[in-house]
């Protein structure tokens, strides 16, 4: 592998149009951040003392799980969203009861009651 | 700081180890004989899904500190008596501090047949251009049999022949040759995987993918010509691509004295300390050693860390631990364990792939700046440490 001199690299990066289009949208942003003093705020955030405090918080065995999950949550989501929009009949105290018969009625209860138990540890 | 160190090799274990005692101001001198460093997870992508090599590859001078010297040599012989270090070209060095990084070497003559295999097919253990050979008789495959089996049960990063497996069958469905091109993956466990905890979850990932599993394949002989690969247990395996992970042994040097090696050649060491039997000043990280763990990238880079905190004079200690990602169609999921636990099991999912992905992404920043890094991979391996995960994994 043979490898080109940076310098020369660069200069071929430069002479391209789309380079430079791309390079006055760069300093664009990097000027609106210093004007709007997030860029200071940026600055400080990747000191490698706030990254270990960021990364200590973040990376928790809580976070990992909910990531793994992530797409998991979001069909329920989905379907949630889905139940929440459907025309249903009010119920009353002996629908509900009857509606236990449903397997997955049953289910999501069973599961609801599991949440409860979580938050109450 | 101070202190003369030397490290043979720029590999992950020594690049990390070499650069934070840079970073900590002690005199470092790096040993390499390559031009190049290798992400040597990324032939896996060359071999099977035709990537180009350039993405995996770095010159060694852009991954190394300003302050480390870096001498281009092959090493030829380690004086631990002496504390010389002597190189092919006759030149020397000597040290306070010697860590090697040498890593293992391949012995494609201990099998009948695999030299032949592997001149003709390549692989994707020997480098770059070896992954782009088997590229280029994979790829031409419209039908037939592709073969990846593995030589002995020991070799670098224990799932890469499941994510060579995994990625070949990804490229064979992604152009419709599902049912022309039969993947067939040949180990030498009783199943999917060395832990059982992951065959289990392996397993039916390979059934997904397409990929025949064969079991207690120990390979014996290979005869090219007649496209077949028999096994010690008495079985044979037909092939029109074969890849064989070559037998693994320790760096091919002389070493004084020879007493600090094993019978493979790898260097005895402390498994938490990393020191060499016997040399208090002499340390061995990554591949090179007989610590009783995984082969791999990760315990090179956490090794490296552990030794750079015991010259410093800190009483760290490695506790073996591992993260071999296995990565299947679209997903991913980690292997992980330590000295103290075993396998812990651990789902394929979207976000592990991410979270692969984004590894890959800071291996080069990694290796030149490992401090940076170091408060990340801290607080990952704290969270994911198996002793917090246990038995109900992630």
């Amino acid at each position: 592998m043979s490898r080109r001199d940076p310098l020369e690299e660069l200069l071929v990066y430069l002479e391209d149009p789309s380079f430079q289009e791309a390079l006055g949208k760069l300093v664009d942003l990097v000027m609106n951040l210093e004007k709007s003093g997030l860029l200071d705020m940026l600055v400080a955030l990747t000191e490698p003392e706030v990254i270990h405090r960021i990364m200590d918080l973040v990376l928790v065995r809580g976070t990992l799980e909910l990531g793994d999950s992530i797409d998991f949550l979001l069909d329920k989501l989905g379907d949630i969203v889905g139940a929440l929009t459907r025309d249903v009949e009010p119920a009353g105290l002996s629908q509900v009861l009857g509606s236990l018969k449903d397997p997955e009625v049953a289910r999501g209860l069973a599961r609801l009651v599991e949440i409860l138990r979580v938050l109450g540890r | 700081m101070s202190g003369k160190v030397l490290v043979l090799g720029a590999g992950t274990g020594g690049l990390v180890a070499g650069n934070l005692l840079a970073s900590e101001g002690y005199d470092v001198t790096i040993i390499e004989k390559s031009d190049y460093h290798l992400f040597q997870p990324g032939m896996l992508w060359i071999a099977f899904q035709g990537h180009k090599p350039e993405k995996y590859l770095r010159p060694v001078e852009s991954l190394v500190k300003k302050n480390v010297e870096l001498v281009k040599g092959t090493v030829s012989k380690i004086d631990l008596d002496n504390r010389i270090v002597k190189l092919e070209d006759a030149r020397e060095y000597t040290y306070d501090y010697l860590i090697i990084a040498l890593g293992a070497s391949y012995d494609y003559d201990a099998i009948p047949g695999h030299k032949q295999l592997w001149e003709t097919y390549g692989d994707y253990y020997s480098g770059a251009d070896n992954a782009s050979k088997l590229w280029s008789h994979f790829s031409k495959m419209r039908e037939g049999s592709l073969v990846i089996a593995a030589a002995d049960p020991l070799y670098k990063c224990p799932p890469a022949p499941h994510k060579a497996a995994f990625l070949a069958a990804q490229t064979i469905n992604k152009r419709g040759l599902r049912g022309k091109v039969k993947v067939t993956l040949a180990l030498p466990f009783i199943h999917a995987y060395p832990s059982e905890v992951m065959a289990r979850i392996v397993e039916p990932k390979l059934e997904e993918a397409g990929v025949e599993l064969v079991t207690m394949f120990t390979v014996d002989s290979i005869d090219v010509d007649a496209g077949k690969i028999y096994s010690i247990e008495g079985d044979e395996i037909s092939f029109d691509v074969a890849a064989v992970i070559p037998v693994h042994k320790g760096p091919r040097i002389e070493v004084v004295p020879e007493s600090v090696r094993d019978d493979d050649g790898y260097f005895k060491v402390d498994k938490h300390t990393l020191q060499v039997e016997g040399h208090d000043d002499v340390f061995a990280v990554g591949d090179c050693n007989n610590a009783p763990t995984s082969k791999t990238g990760v315990t090179a880079h956490l090794g490296g860390e552990v030794v750079v905190e015991r010259i410093m004079g800190f009483d760290a200690r490695f506790n073996g631990r591992t993260n071999c990602p296995i990565v299947a169609d679209g997903e991913a999921a980690f292997v992980i364990s330590s000295y103290e636990h075993p396998v812990i099991p651990v789902k394929f999912s979207k976000f592990k792939r991410l979270l692969e992905d984004v590894f890959i992404a800071a291996y080069w920043s990694s290796l030149r700046d490992p401090e940076k890094w170091s408060p990340v991979f801290r607080a990952y391996f704290r969270a994911t440490d198996p002793k917090v995960l246990g038995e109900r994994g992630w």
